[in-house]
C-alpha cells in the first residue's frame, strides 16, 4: 500500500511538470468549453445533458494525452528497469501509476465545475442528472484510462501509445451510434448487440439522465479491471 | 527453485487470475443484466413509478398480465424504447406483490400472432431507422395488450412515449379489474320536432346522439331524460349535462342535490342558442339554463355574450343547413392552445390545441368562491387577441373584427374546475314536485300550472338535508365541442382532428371522475421545464468568454507560474554545483570564494 501511494504521488506530481500534460489539458478545456456554450444558450435550458453525452468524446483526447506517457516514457528512458527492481509488486506499480493518472484527471474534471455554477446562477437546474453525469464521467475515465494505460505499456513510442488508444476508445465510442451497430445486427444480430453493448454510450446515457443502474456501473468496473490485470501482465512479463 | 522456474510460476499464476479474473467479470455482467439495481436521481423521480401507482398496484387482486409486442428491429428509438420499457414494467411487476406480470413478444417470426393482433388493430408503425446514407424507416411493432380473466381493454397501440406508460398502463389496469363499468348518466335535452314536420331533411338532429356510442368502450353511458322514472341513477359515477335549456325546478334539484352530495358532473351549459341560419337573420339568442343561481352560489357566472378570437383560423364549425352539413370558419370557432390550455390539470394536461366553438365568458368570483368553500381552476382561455359579442346576434355580426385594441377582452375564461363541498340550494326545503311530459298534457294545463306555480304542492316530501361531500365539476361554456356534427369535420380532413381532442378532454374528465384519484395524480404528473434566464445580448457575451476562456487561462497560467518558480530553482541548484559555490538566491551577498557558474 505505502508503495503505491508513493508512485501515486511521483506520478501525480508529475503531470504538473510535463508541458505536454498542460496542452492536453488546456484543449481539453477549450473544447469542452465551446461546445457547452454552445449548446447552453442555444437549448436555452439549465441542464448538462448534451455536455455529459458528448464528454466521452473529449476524453479519447484527454486520456490519450495523459496515459500515453504511463509506460511508454519509462520503457524508452530506461527508468521501467529501476522501477522493477525496487521492492514493488508490478500490481502496486501499475495500481499507483494508474491513480496518479486518474487523480490527475479527475482534477481536470473538477475544473468544469464553472459549467454547473454557471447553471447554478442562470436558472434552477435539477442537481440529480448533473452528479448522475459527473458520477458517469468518473467512470468512463476510469475505463479509459485503464485501456490507456495498458497500450502505454505494449509500446515505448508514445505517439504509437496515444494512437493505439484514440483508436480503441473511438472505436468504443463509436460502437454506440445507431448506424454501425444496427448494420452489424442486419449481417449478424448477435455481434451487433453485443458491439452496442459494448459501446460506452450505450451505458452511460442513462446515467447522464439521473438513472443510476447496477448494470452500467459494473460494466465500466469490470472494463477497467481487464486492462488492468492486462498492463499488469504486461508489466509482469518484463521482471 | 531457479529463476526460469519461478518465473515460470509466477506467468503461471497470472494466467490463472487472469483466466479467473474473466470469468468473475463475465459471471457480474450476466448476472447484472438479470439481477440490477436502479437508482433514479432526478429531483422529480422523473423515470420512476409515482407513489399513486405503486398504489394502484398493490390492490390489485388478481393477476394482471400485460403483452408488451415488440419488434426486434434495428431501429435505435425502438431498441431504446424496449430497454427502457422492460426496464420500467420490472418496476410495475416489483411494486405489485406478484399480481403483475408481463411477457415481451416478438411477432415478426410468428404469422398467426401477427393475424390475431391485427383483429384488435395492432400492426407494426414506422421507426426511423439512420444508416450510412441517411435515415430511413423500418416497421416494428410496439404495442401492449393488459389481459385479465377474460376481459378486453383497447390495447396501447401504437406504444412511442415511455413518460405515458405509467398513466396509459394503469389506466387500462383499472378499467379491465373493474366489476363494472363506471355509470355516465348523460342528460341532453333531444330536440323538439315541430309539429307536422313532413320533411326528414329538415328535422332538427339530435346532436348528442352518438355520445353514449363513443364512449361505451370504457363507459356504460345512461341517457337519462331528468325526469320522473328517468332520474340521476344511484349508481352513477359522473353526470354530464348538454346544453340544459331552463331546466324545471326538480330536475335543477336532482342535479345540484347530486353534485353536493360529493357527485362528478361535466356540465356543458351555453348561454346562446345558435341558429341554423348562418349567414342570414338572427343567429344566436340568450337562452337559460335554470343553473345560473346555483353557479352564482358557487363563485361563476356564464355570461350571455359571444367569445370570438383570432385563433379561429384554425377550427372550423359544423352546422345543419337544409340536411346538409355546412362548414365554415367564423371567429367563433375558438381553438385554445399552447399556455391557455391548462397544463397541470388532469383533463387538459398534455393536449396541444382543443377546440371550444362557440363559448361564453366565464367570470369567476374569487371570494365568493372561497366563502363557498369551493376552490375554481380556469382549464382553457381564449386567445390574447379576443372580442365578445352582445346577444342577441346577427349573422353579420361576425364579420365585425375589431381593430383596436382597446376593444379586445384577452384571454376570457371558457372551461374551468371547481372542487369541494358545493352548496346546496334546496336545503332544509322539500324536494319540488316533477313536471309531467309535455306530451301528457294540453297548453291549457302548462297556463294553470304557471298560475299554480306559487302553491304549497309543487313540493312534495319532507325537507331535505344533505350534508355536503367533496363534489368536482368541470364546467364549460359551450357544449359545441361534443357536437358530432363536428367530428364530421373532423373525418373531411381539412382542419386535422381538433374536435377528436375535444372528445379526448371529455374522456380525460370521465376516467378521473371514475377511476379514482391516483389516476388523476398520476395524470396531472408532470415535471418542471428548467429554463435559463433570458440574458441580454452582451452579458451572453460575457458568460461565454467566462466559460470558456477563464479555466484554460487559470490552468495555463499556473503552468507558467509552476515553470517559472522550476526554473529559477533549476538556476540556483545550477548555480550552486556546477560552480561549485553555496548558491545565493537574487540579491543576496555571494559567500566568500564563491565562483559563478
Amino acid at each position: 500500500m505505502r508503495a503505491t501511494w508513493v508512485i501515486f504521488k511521483r506520478e501525480f506530481g508529475a503531470y504538473f511538470n510535463s508541458t505536454i500534460a498542460y496542452v492536453f489539458a488546456i484543449v481539453f478545456f477549450l473544447t469542452v468549453g465551446g461546445v457547452y456554450v454552445l449548446f447552453m444558450f442555444r437549448e436555452g435550458k439549465a441542464d448538462m445533458r448534451l455536455f455529459f453525452e458528448l464528454l466521452p468524446w473529449f476524453f479519447i483526447w484527454l486520456v490519450s494525452g495523459v496515459s500515453m506517457r504511463l509506460w511508454a516514457e519509462e520503457k524508452k528512458v530506461g527508468t521501467q528497469e529501476v522501477l522493477l527492481t525496487l521492492p514493488v509488486t508490478s500490481l502496486q506499480a501499475v495500481m499507483g501509476k494508474y491513480l496518479g493518472a486518474l487523480a490527475f484527471m479527475l482534477l481536470c474534471l473538477a475544473l468544469t465545475f464553472p459549467f454547473p455554477l454557471s447553471l447554478y446562477l442562470l436558472g434552477t437546474p435539477d442537481w440529480g442528472p448533473i452528479i448522475g453525469g459527473y458520477l458517469a464521467a468518473v467512470l468512463v475515465l476510469a475505463m479509459f484510462l485503464a485501456i490507456g494505460a495498458f497500450f502505454s505499456s505494449v509500446t515505448q513510442n508514445q505517439i504509437v501509445a496515444f494512437i493505439l488508444t484514440a483508436l480503441v476508445l473511438a472505436l468504443l465510442s463509436l460502437a454506440g451510434i445507431p448506424p454501425v451497430y444496427s448494420n452489424i445486427m442486419a449481417i449478424q444480430r448477435e455481434v451487433g448487440e453485443f458491439v452496442r453493448w459494448v459501446a460506452v454510450t450505450y451505458h452511460f446515457g442513462n446515467i447522464a439522465r439521473g438513472i443510476v443502474d447496477s448494470r452500467d456501473v459494473i460494466y465500466a468496473l469490470s472494463l477497467a479491471a481487464f486492462f488492468l490485470y492486462l498492463n499488469v501482465a504486461m508489466v509482469e512479463g518484463r521482471r | 527453485m531457479t529463476m526460469i522456474e519461478e518465473r515460470g510460476s509466477r506467468r503461471m499464476l497470472l494466467l490463472t487470475a487472469g483466466l479467473l479474473l474473466t470469468g468473475i467479470l463475465v459471471v457480474a455482467n450476466v448476472l447484472a443484466s438479470r439481477f440490477f439495481l436502479r437508482e433514479d436521481i432526478t429531483a422529480e423521480k422523473r423515470y420512476s413509478l409515482s407513489e399513486p401507482a405503486v398504489r394502484i398496484l398493490k390492490r390489485l387482486k388478481d393477476k394482471v398480465v400485460v403483452k408488451y409486442y415488440v419488434s426486434n428491429t434495428e431501429s435505435p428509438a425502438l431498441q431504446q424504447l424496449k430497454r427502457e420499457t422492460i426496464d420500467r414494467l420490472i418496476e410495475f411487476q416489483m411494486a405489485s406483490d406478484g399480481n403483475f406480470e408481463f411477457e415481451v413478444i416478438d411477432p415478426e417470426p410468428d404469422p398467426d400472432l401477427q393475424k390475431t393482433l391485427k383483429d384488435r388493430d395492432i400492426v407494426p408503425v414506422t421507426w426511423p431507422l439512420p444508416t450510412k446514407s441517411g435515415v430511413e424507416f423500418a416497421n416494428g411493432y410496439s404495442a401492449m395488450t393488459v389481459n385479465y380473466l377474460d376481459k378486453k381493454v383497447d390495447p396501447i397501440q401504437p406504444y412511442m412515449d415511455l413518460s405515458r406508460l405509467e398513466y396509459d398502463l394503469l389506466r387500462r389496469v383499472l378499467a379491465v379489474t373493474q366489476d363494472e363499468k363506471p355509470v355516465v348518466a348523460m342528460y341532453a335535452p333531444r330536440p323538439d320536432i315541430p309539429p307536422h314536420m313532413m320533411n326528414p331533411m329538415m328535422m332538427p338532429q339530435d346532436e348528442f346522439a352518438g355520445l353514449p356510442d363513443a364512449f361505451k368502450e370504457n363507459f356504460d353511458v345512461r341517457r337519462i331524460d331528468l325526469k320522473e322514472g328517468s332520474s340521476i341513477p344511484k349508481e352513477t359515477k359522473c353526470l354530464l349535462i348538454l346544453k340544459p335549456k331552463e331546466l324545471k325546478p326538480r330536475q335543477r334539484y336532482e342535479v345540484t342535490k347530486y353534485i353536493a352530495e360529493g357527485g362528478n358532473a361535466i356540465l356543458c351549459l351555453p348561454r346562446y342558442s345558435i341558429g341554423s341560419r348562418m349567414f342570414f337573420g338572427p343567429l344566436a339568442e340568450e337562452i337559460k339554463t335554470g343553473l345560473e343561481e346555483d353557479l352564482e352560489s358557487w363563485g361563476v357566472r356564464i355570461d350571455p355574450e359571444v367569445v370570438c378570437d383570432a385563433s379561429y383560423r384554425r377550427s372550423a364549425v359544423a352546422f345543419m343547413s337544409a340536411g346538409k352539413v355546412q362548414i365554415a370558419q367564423p371567429p367563433t370557432a375558438i381553438m385554445v392552445s399552447g399556455s391557455n390550455l391548462n397544463q397541470d390539470s388532469f383533463i387538459t394536461m398534455r393536449m396541444s390545441d382543443v377546440p371550444l366553438p362557440w363559448s361564453a365568458p366565464i367570470r369567476i368570483d374569487e371570494a365568493k368562491a372561497k366563502a363557498a368553500g369551493l376552490t375554481i381552476t380556469p382549464l382553457a382561455r381564449s386567445h390574447a387577441a379576443t372580442w365578445l359579442l352582445h346577444l342577441p346576434l346577427e349573422a353579420d355580426g361576425l364579420r365585425k373584427i375589431p381593430s383596436k385594441k382597446e376593444e379586445l377582452k384577452p384571454q376570457q375564461i371558457l372551461a374551468c374546475y371547481i372542487e369541494d363541498k358545493f352548496p346546496f340550494a334546496f336545503n332544509d326545503k322539500p324536494a319540488p314536485k316533477w313536471e309531467k311530459d309535455k306530451d301528457s298534457h294540453s297548453p291549457d294545463e302548462d297556463k294553470d300550472k304557471e298560475k299554480d306555480k306559487d302553491k304549497k304542492d309543487d313540493v312534495e316530501g319532507p325537507p331535505t338535508k344533505i350534508q355536503s361531500k367533496e363534489g368536482r365539476v368541470v364546467l364549460f361554456s359551450t357544449a359545441d365541442h361534443l357536437n358530432l356534427t363536428n367530428l364530421q369535420v373532423d373525418r373531411l380532413g381539412i382542419f386535422g382532428s381538433p374536435y377528436e381532442r375535444a372528445m379526448y378532454m371529455v374522456y380525460n374528465a370521465l376516467e378521473g371522475f371514475t377511476l379514482g384519484d391516483d389516476l388523476i395524480k398520476i395524470r396531472a404528473k408532470h415535471y418542471e421545464e428548467r429554463a435559463l434566464k433570458p440574458l441580454e445580448p452582451n452579458e451572453e457575451i460575457i458568460w461565454q468568454a467566462v466559460l470558456v476562456g477563464a479555466v484554460p487561462l487559470a490552468v495555463a497560467a499556473f503552468g507558467l507560474i509552476r515553470w517559472l518558480i522550476r526554473r529559477q530553482a533549476r538556476v540556483l541548484y545550477e548555480k550552486r554545483f556546477a560552480g561549485g559555490g553555496t548558491g545565493r538566491l537574487a540579491g543576496t551577498e555571494p559567500a566568500k570564494g564563491g565562483g559563478q557558474a
